[in-house]
């Protein structure tokens, strides 16, 4: 894939450290004579130093800084390293100079360069965001435009073994008051949909494109300070695993007050914050006296509603749910999916809910995604995709999936295993696996075809004319 | 229903050949991973390099003392062949690829390479005077010194009350004026001595080789037995529990409680404390002592997953699921905890010769002592030779290992290696 | 009534609980509590329940894994059957592993990490000392082929970690099966591998069942791929079985309430299927010196003044011919 293959700048240390090196250098040259203090006047010599420094420090890694376009202050601070070898190494090498002096340059240098990184950030960053709200006008006109507009969002992660295509130009909106829902297998990327719609991701994840647009803004522009805020009071996550998203050693009120306080600035009095805890284990069904209480005092289903009171502390307008259910037991999951369903009535909240589990899918949602090897391979309305899925995976999928009612063992399960992203299939990336696949599906990727405009119903594939109506084939015992 | 078992012939078990050639290969493809993913740690590459640099010196030590040439040749050879092919290998691959240059003839090369290095660098230094304990600078270069009031040059002049220290040829005082003639001892370095010669006459470097022998048989001893003791008590401390743990731990408490260094110097006191038998104490008190908790909290990890349970349904004995399935799971952490002791060790011993409390011909912190006793410290970097390059070599070492205990770290532990 | 392959009675299992290491326990956590079932050849009974219900734990039993505090393992050797619970002898054991085999639930943990395929598939035997080694490199092909890893010499000596998932539980699948088994306990070998791949794990596992007459013990939360795996299900709650029956009668017709909550409770992919929700509240907590009365008495909405003056109802045949411990059946049916 060419896709895979193209690289960006990305941080650029040995210039950062060349540069240094290189602006030391001049300074040394320019300035050498007067800013070697002369014997006796040591004190004030030192601070003079420190100030003359400064300056040459700062530019020079402001410079390299905006020149790289990089996002983070370890530049300048690469500089800086550069600078302080250089210096040390010319005071050694020069040997007039006292070791006191050596040292004080180079920090006057460091504390520059580090000054000039931060800066480069901040101005990079304001240089990026007024690009991007520069082509934002139009957006925002109407009423039935979405609350949330995911479009075109490709995304890669750097492994030793080379890109993993995680997330391949996903697509879908939702809109206020919906709940919607993202299925498919462990490493289909429906994870990494949902950190990238909190730009919560790794490291080693690099975006290839696309946007995320909430009311018109699209977050993958934005500053990481402005999206920090934007975290919790736009869009809050119940994460999967509730055990572990909760710190040990504070009780769970003094937690989601802290979420509330870095929200909302620390303008709220400590009995408002106490009241809406209050109200919100409430809603999610907890008993309030339970809000001083430790994590460990909790059970998983308790735990799991908190984590939901702590994801709509601060009024969200969309909360996204990574499967939040997974790790409980089937009766507690039914509760907790319930009080799920009523928050989201009452409060006239978006949700997106995040699965394998097709069957919580089918409960909770009212649209619902079904992603498969990084690409989203059906969109539809939840009644529809499972009344009559067009795409052969959700087609087999459904078949695949034991169930209580209706028959009890299914013909024609899906098989083989997912792809490895490293070096995904060609063309269609579910053909290996499907048994409509034809010479077109092996050569080229289908886009998602929007099939049934009136309810928006797409569908990723070349031959989904010949899926099979869904009757669930099946034994009886 | 057995003969679905039974029944098919197996037409591939001919294929796959000797079960311990296949074995042989798996470990040569796991330790060529490792490797793989060793190499791109830079800081680890730079330990070894620092650690093969000393493993060098060491070993061309005996070379360059040895009289006899061919043998020297022959000896270094054998001693470092698999070392210097594996260097020039790579450096051969272009050849390689065009299929001119083979094994046979790499050992040739490689070969030949170190007979002529033992034929020119064999018995270069004669015994008298470059070995490190008991040579001696019969001709060290003499000073001219003239004798003045008033001292502005130390190395051209000497004042009248150092004048006292030496005579004339003919055995009459030294006056102001006079030039004397001194038989400088510590020299600094020049074409003979590489890196000078110590207060007693003796070269530097010829001790710095020496003194990196010790350093690696005492480390390698150490870490040997503490990997040793750790691996086996930690793993029966963690799948036997009860008494057992409780017995190993407490010890493992009392030795992490007991001042070490106190205990060393009260010991060379009582008897002649040799280099290995700091080796193997060392080696026991982290084996038994911290080593074996952290391996223990390993092996607790390992216990409770699920294919110990699986090993026990297949009916294995406590020995077997210990020593198959616990120990192997705890072993890369061992092999990094033998870096760090090698790299304890090699600091301990610096410390306690320079106390002079080792009973040791030679060592690096035996050079910082003798610089010590002889009156040398605090003269500035006059003598720079004396003290700076042993306590270098200390350090160097030490933290090469390390650098290559880190890069371990990395190698065996995924979630540490940046992806 | 054929006779059956193994025979549990009255299996109790109590953790101590120990306040500190110089008292003596005086509290015990009823992990599982006086059960009985019998399993005949061939067929596969599913465990049901909650975590923390005591299935895993009786599954741990079943292999020796944990010993057991009170009741009989019976296996049917030769013609007899034998308690297994008091077995010590080196030579019973061994014969014991021959018979009995496990396969666990994480196909991550489960294998060695560092052994290779081939290692960890002939384990039993080599511990066992059957066999040469190349016999024993023959039965793994073999093992390899049967169930579905081929061809089996690409994969006889590659590590764990080169393996996916659904590839891994076919090398534990060969591991439990290479000594011929008559009985594996399963615990829930499904439930950590995605969807496409669980079904087809399942239909292997049906499929070498009745290639080889291997009876299972299936332990499982998830009543759905019970459904689909198991003749008969029984479901425990707290230590209990509570109902047992064939798989379609007891789903068909629930009987304890635990049993209706817990059916009630699971998700259905349909979103045209309409269910009631189940009607108890509050989770599962644990037996620590249970008194003796139903152990489902605090969540229960139809307890009644006999459930909290009798001790735990017996697991009887009730009207509709499967085995249930509920005094209120007569109102469950209501």
């Amino acid at each position: 894939m060419s896709r895979v293959s193209e690289t960006r700048p990305r941080r650029l240390h040995l210039p950062a450290i060349a540069l240094g090196i290189g602006v030391m250098a001049l300074a040394n040259w320019w300035l050498g004579g007067w800013i070697t203090p002369a014997e006796g006047e040591y004190r004030a010599g030192y601070l003079v130093i420190l100030v003359a420094l400064l300056l040459p420090g700062f530019l020079g890694a402001l410079g390299s800084g905006l020149v790289a376009g990089h996002r983070r202050p370890t530049h300048g601070l690469m500089a800086a390293l550069g600078m302080f070898a250089a210096e040390v190494i010319w005071g050694a090498a020069g040997g007039d100079l006292a070791i006191g002096t050596v040292v004080v340059r180079a920090l006057g240098f460091a504390g520059g360069a580090a000054l000039g990184g931060y800066a480069a950030d901040r101005v990079g960053a304001r240089l990026r965001s007024g690009r991007s709200r520069a082509g934002d006008g139009d957006a925002s006109a109407s009423d039935r435009a979405p609350l949330l507009a995911v479009d075109d969002l490709t995304m890669h992660y750097r492994t030793s073994d080379g890109w993993v295509s995680a997330v391949d130009g996903v697509s879908f909106e939702l809109h206020r008051g919906e709940a919607l829902g993202l299925v498919g297998e462990s490493g289909c990327g429906k994870t990494s949909v949902a950190m990238s719609l909190l730009r919560l991701l790794p490291e080693n994840a690099e975006f290839r494109g696309g946007s995320v647009r909430l009311n018109g803004i699209d977050l993958l522009d934005v500053t990481e300070d402005e999206m920090r805020t934007r975290r919790w009071s736009d869009i809050a996550m119940v994460f999967q695993g509730a055990m572990n998203a909760w710190n040990p050693v504070y009780t769970v009120y003094e937690q989601i007050r802290e979420a509330m306080d870095t929200h909302f600035g620390g303008e709220l009095a400590e009995e408002q914050i106490r009241d809406r805890v209050g109200e919100l284990f409430d809603l999610v069904g907890l008993n309030r006296a339970m809000v001083d209480r430790y994590p460990h005092e909790f059970s998983g289903g308790m735990r799991q509603r908190a984590v939901i009171a702590m994801a709509l502390s601060c009024d969200p307008q969309v909360i996204i749910a990574d499967e939040p259910t997974t790790a409980l037991d089937v009766i507690v999951q039914d509760q907790i999916l319930e009080e799920l369903k009523q928050v989201q009535t009452a409060l006239g909240m978006s949700i997106i809910y995040i699965s394998h589990d097709i069957a919580v899918i089918a409960e909770v949602t009212e649209v619902m995604g079904v992603m498969y090897a990084g690409r989203l391979v059906e969109l539809g309305p939840t009644a529809e995709v499972f009344s009559r899925p067009r795409h052969p995976y959700t087609y087999l999928l459904l078949q695949s999936t034991p169930s209580v009612t209706g028959p009890r063992r299914v013909l024609a399960p899906l098989e083989g295993e997912p792809p490895n992203l490293v070096d995904p299939p060609t063309g269609c990336r579910f053909h290996p696996r499907c048994p409509y696949a034809d010479q077109r599906c092996r050569e080229e990727n289908p886009t998602l075809e929007v099939i049934d405009p009136e309810s928006g119903y797409g569908v990723a594939c070349w031959n989904w004319t010949s899926v099979p109506l869904r009757t669930r084939k099946g034994v009886e015992a | 229903m057995t003969d679905l078992l039974e029944a098919r012939p197996a037409t591939d078990v001919a294929r796959t050949g000797s079960l311990w050639r296949i074995r042989a290969n798996l470990v040569w493809a796991g330790v060529t991973n490792n490797w793989n993913l060793f190499r791109t740690n830079r800081v680890g590459i730079v330990g070894l390099a620092i650690i093969l640099f000393f493993a060098l010196m060491a070993l061309i030590h005996p070379v360059l003392m040895s009289g006899v040439r061919w043998y020297s040749g022959a000896a270094l050879f054998l001693l470092i062949w698999p070392v210097v092919a594996w260097l020039i290998w790579p450096l051969l691959g272009r050849l390689r690829h065009e299929r001119r240059v083979t094994l046979p003839l790499t050992v040739g090369i490689t070969a030949a390479l170190l007979v002529v290095v033992g034929v020119v660098l064999g018995g270069v230094w004669d015994a008298a005077t470059y070995d490190p304990v008991v040579g001696n600078e019969a001709n060290p270069p003499i000073l001219y010194r003239t004798v003045v009031n008033e001292v502005t040059d130390p190395a051209t002049e000497m004042s009248t009350r150092e004048a006292l220290l030496y005579s004339n040829p003919d055995g009459s005082p030294l006056l102001v004026g006079d030039v004397a003639e001194i038989r400088e001892q510590p020299t600094g370095p020049y074409g003979r001595h590489w890196l000078g010669t110590d207060p007693l006459g003796r070269d530097i470097l010829s001790q710095l080789m020496k003194g990196a022998q010790g350093a690696f048989l005492l480390g390698m001893v150490a870490a040997l037995v503490t990997v040793l003791f750790a691996t086996s008590v930690g793993a029966v401390a963690a799948y036997m529990g009860g008494w057992i743990d409780s017995f190993f731990m407490r010890l493992a408490d009392l030795l992490l409680m007991l001042p070490a260094l106190a205990i060393f110097i009260v010991m060379s006191s009582v008897f002649r404390f040799e280099l290995w038998h700091l080796a193997i104490l060392i080696g026991v008190l982290g084996g038994f002592g911290g080593v074996a908790i952290v391996l223990k909290s390993q092996a607790l990890a390992v216990k409770v997953k699920p294919f110990i349970e699986a090993a026990r349904v297949a009916g294995g004995s406590t020995l077997r699921v210990i020593t198959v399935h616990v120990i192997p799971n705890v072993m890369p952490l061992s092999f990094l905890y033998m870096m760090f002791t090698v790299t304890a060790a090699i600091q301990t011993e610096a410390v306690l010769s320079f106390l002079g409390l080792l009973n040791i011909d030679m060592s690096w912190g035996l050079m910082i002592e003798l610089a010590r006793n002889q009156g040398y410290f605090l003269t500035g970097m006059r003598f720079w030779w004396l003290v700076f390059p042993a306590g270098l070599c200390v350090s160097l070492l030490a933290a090469a290992f390390f650098l290559v205990g880190r890069a371990m770290d990395e190698v065996i532990n995924p979630r540490l290696r940046k992806r | 009534m054929t006779r059956p392959l193994v025979r549990v009675e009255n299996l109790t299992k109590r953790f101590p609980i120990a306040r500190n290491a110089f008292s003596r326990a005086s509290e015990y956590v009823h992990a599982v509590d006086g059960i009985s079932f019998d399993i005949a050849p061939g067929e596969t009974l599913g465990l049901v329940g909650e975590s923390g219900c005591g299935k895993s734990t009786t599954g741990k039993l079943m292999v020796k894994l944990l010993e057991a505090s009170s009741g009989r393992i019976m296996l049917e050797q030769d013609g007899e059957m034998v308690d297994m619970a008091g077995i010590t002898a080196k030579e019973d054991l061994r014969r014991f592993r021959h018979r009995v085999q496990m396969i666990f639930q994480d196909p991550f943990e489960s294998l060695n990490p560092r052994r290779t395929v081939y290692d960890t598939i002939a384990e039993p035997l080599t511990v066992q000392r059957i066999g040469s080694v190349r016999e024993r490199e023959e039965r793994a092909m073999r093992l390899l082929e049967l169930v579905g890893l081929t061809p089996p010499s690409t994969f006889l000596f590659r590590y764990p970690h080169e393996l996916s998932g659904g590839q891994r539980q076919r090398i534990a699948i060969a591991r439990a099966l290479v000594v011929d088994p008559a009985f594996v306990v399963a615990d829930e070998p499904t439930s950590m591998l995605d969807v496409s791949i669980r079904i087809s794990i399942m239909d292997l596992m049906l499929k070498l069942a009745e290639q080889l007459n291997v009876s299972y013990l299936y332990i499982t939360h998830d009543l759905a791929v019970a459904r689909y795996m198991c003749d008969r299900i029984a479901v425990m709650y707290l230590g209990k079985i509570v109902e047992m029956g064939n798989t379609e009668e007891l789903l068909g017709n629930p009987q304890h309430p635990y049993t209706r909550a817990l059916l009630a409770s699971v998700p259905v992919p349909d979103p045209s299927h309409h269910r009631e929700g189940a009607d108890i509240r509050g989770g599962i907590s644990k037996a620590i010196n249970p008194p003796p009365r139903c152990r489902f008495i605090d969540r229960c909405p139809l307890a009644a003044e006999v459930c909290h003056t009798s001790d735990h109802p017996p697991l009887e045949v009730g009207n509709v011919g499967h085995l249930v411990a509920c005094y209120r059946t007569e109102a469950v049916r209501l």
